[in-house]
């Protein structure tokens, strides 16, 4: 099998990851009383904490249960709540949705000024900055083309106006690394476990500036300043209510510490990736320059091409909207979808000559019918 | 009786067809392929590695899968969404020669 869904979920998870993941699942709860079990967890979390304040390289590192719940906390809590919203071309719908929630309580909301392919218009944006705006969500990486957006420079633009920024960092959070030196300034990152880092799914993190103003989304017990009704001031116990998943913050830890000892050359991937593509004759959709690629094949729907590769190629690869139609919209895929191939670190040379096979073959049924293949 | 179970199923992205995986008692046979009832298209593609087929019944579902294998694919059409188990076991039991 040849697994080219890195984009969803990267595998294989570090071994290390899964190790430690495993080893917590015996641990008590830490910071819930003063037993020598419970410190024990308390320094393992304290330790990932660190080590994914490291890959990030600035912030107070805050877990939530991945990109999404960090994408919700960050959008919805933000305190006041913004008047106008700069939203990403190629927002994934965990940034989408959540500012539509704010749409519905009144919260205006507009697409950033953007050239063809999705990637921010800086002048416009500077010089076609509405008024009232207090927020900009941006992408820093898209998950339908790859296209890794002008991060530090829309923030500069941004704070220029008095704007916060969020940035959802699904797709180069492992990749990009420290963070801080692609995204410089930005007020908050948002990203998961499970992606580039390779660590578990359902963990992730907010990593933010201390001085962002977030109201909890949820309240609940953080082990200490109990008697009182509000949630601690403090981060990151204020965004941390209730028991933590400690086996997956082990793990995202161990994924962080791995990541960030083993960088792999996945520009070179992804170059591979997209000349293959082209050269078996298909469609690419947008460009970007991480190792996630779009393609159609005219006259075969994106599922079909994607049945195909798996059933007869046992080829992994994601047909459809990819949760991003806004992107699709930009791209011009919104009616049809396309077929995402994305590659991870143990995606090999081998691998990307298969696909392209495969693809040329379909290809060649579709242009020529059975007979010739 | 065929008794054939969903594996797994899912919706597309477009909130319309549903599609379930089911598992059949036994591979499927190019003659099995004639059984289906108010097909459109009969497709094997057979100059593929694995041979290949696509059955089109339109207004009800769109069967895939590979030949002399037991699982197929039946993806139903949005009219019959909210039978679509049904909808697949009916087509699974066409393709087995029991309906």
């Amino acid at each position: 099998m040849i697994y080219l869904d890195h984009a969803a979920t990267s595998l294989p998870r570090w071994p290390e990851a899964v190790q430690g993941a495993s080893a917590a699942a015996n641990w008590p709860t830490p910071g819930r009383g003063h037993h020598h079990l419970q410190a024990a967890a308390a320094e393992q979390v304290e330790g990932a904490r660190r080590s994914v304040r490291e890959l990030v390289g600035f912030g107070v590192v805050c877990f939530a249960a991945g990109a999404t719940a960090a994408l919700n906390q960050a959008l919805l809590g933000l305190t006041p709540s913004p008047r106008l919203i700069g939203i990403d071309p190629l927002a994934h719908n965990a940034t989408r949705r959540p500012i539509a929630c704010l749409q519905r309580k009144g919260v205006r909301c507009f697409v950033l000024p953007h050239h063809a392919g999705g990637r921010i218009d800086l002048a416009r944006l500077r010089s076609e900055w509405p008024a009232e705006t207090d927020l900009l969500a941006v992408t820093h990486g898209s998950n339908v083309t790859g296209l890794v957006q002008p991060v530090a420079e829309v923030v500069e633009i941004a704070h220029q106006k008095g704007a916060k920024v969020v940035v959802d960092c699904a797709q180069t959070a492992g990749l990009l690394s420290p963070l801080d030196g692609h995204v410089g300034g930005a007020d908050a990152v948002a990203f998961s476990a499970h992606k580039g880092l390779r660590g578990l799914p359902g963990c992730g993190a907010l990593v933010l500036r201390p001085d962002l103003d977030l109201e909890p989304l949820l309240s609940g017990g953080t082990g200490h300043d109990a008697e009182t009704d509000a949630m601690p001031a403090e981060y990151p116990a204020r965004l941390e209510a209730g028991t933590p998943n400690l086996a997956g913050i082990v793990a995202m830890g161990e994924a962080a510490r791995r990541t960030l000892a083993h960088p792999w050359p996945w520009r070179e991937l992804a170059g591979h990736l997209r000349e293959a593509l082209r050269g078996a004759g298909v469609a690419l959709v947008g460009e970007g320059t991480l190792p996630i690629v779009s393609f159609v094949i005219e006259g075969l729907p994106a599922q079909g091409v994607e049945e195909l590769l798996d059933r007869v190629y046992d080829i992994v690869v994601r047909s459809g909207l990819h949760c991003a139609p806004q992107a699709h919209a930009v791209m011009g895929s919104l009616a049809s979808g396309t077929v995402r191939v994305s590659g991870g670190s143990a995606t090999t040379a081998e691998e990307v000559a298969a696909l392209t096979r495969a693809v040329c073959h379909v290809v060649r049924y579709q242009r020529h019918g059975n007979q010739v293949i | 009786m065929v008794l054939s179970y969903p594996v797994a199923t899912s919706r597309d992205c477009f909130g319309g067809e549903v599609l379930i995986e089911v598992t059949l008692p036994r591979g499927i046979e190019r003659a099995d392929l004639e059984r289906v009832r108010g097909a459109a298209s009969l497709e094997v593609l057979d100059g593929f590695p694995r041979p290949f087929f696509r059955i089109d019944v339109p207004g009800r579902f769109l069967l895939t899968g590979l030949l002399l294998t037991t699982s197929v694919r039946v993806t139903v059409r949005q009219v019959h969404r909210d039978r679509a188990f049904e909808v697949a076991q009916e087509a699974a039991r066409e393709l087995m020669g029991e309906a």
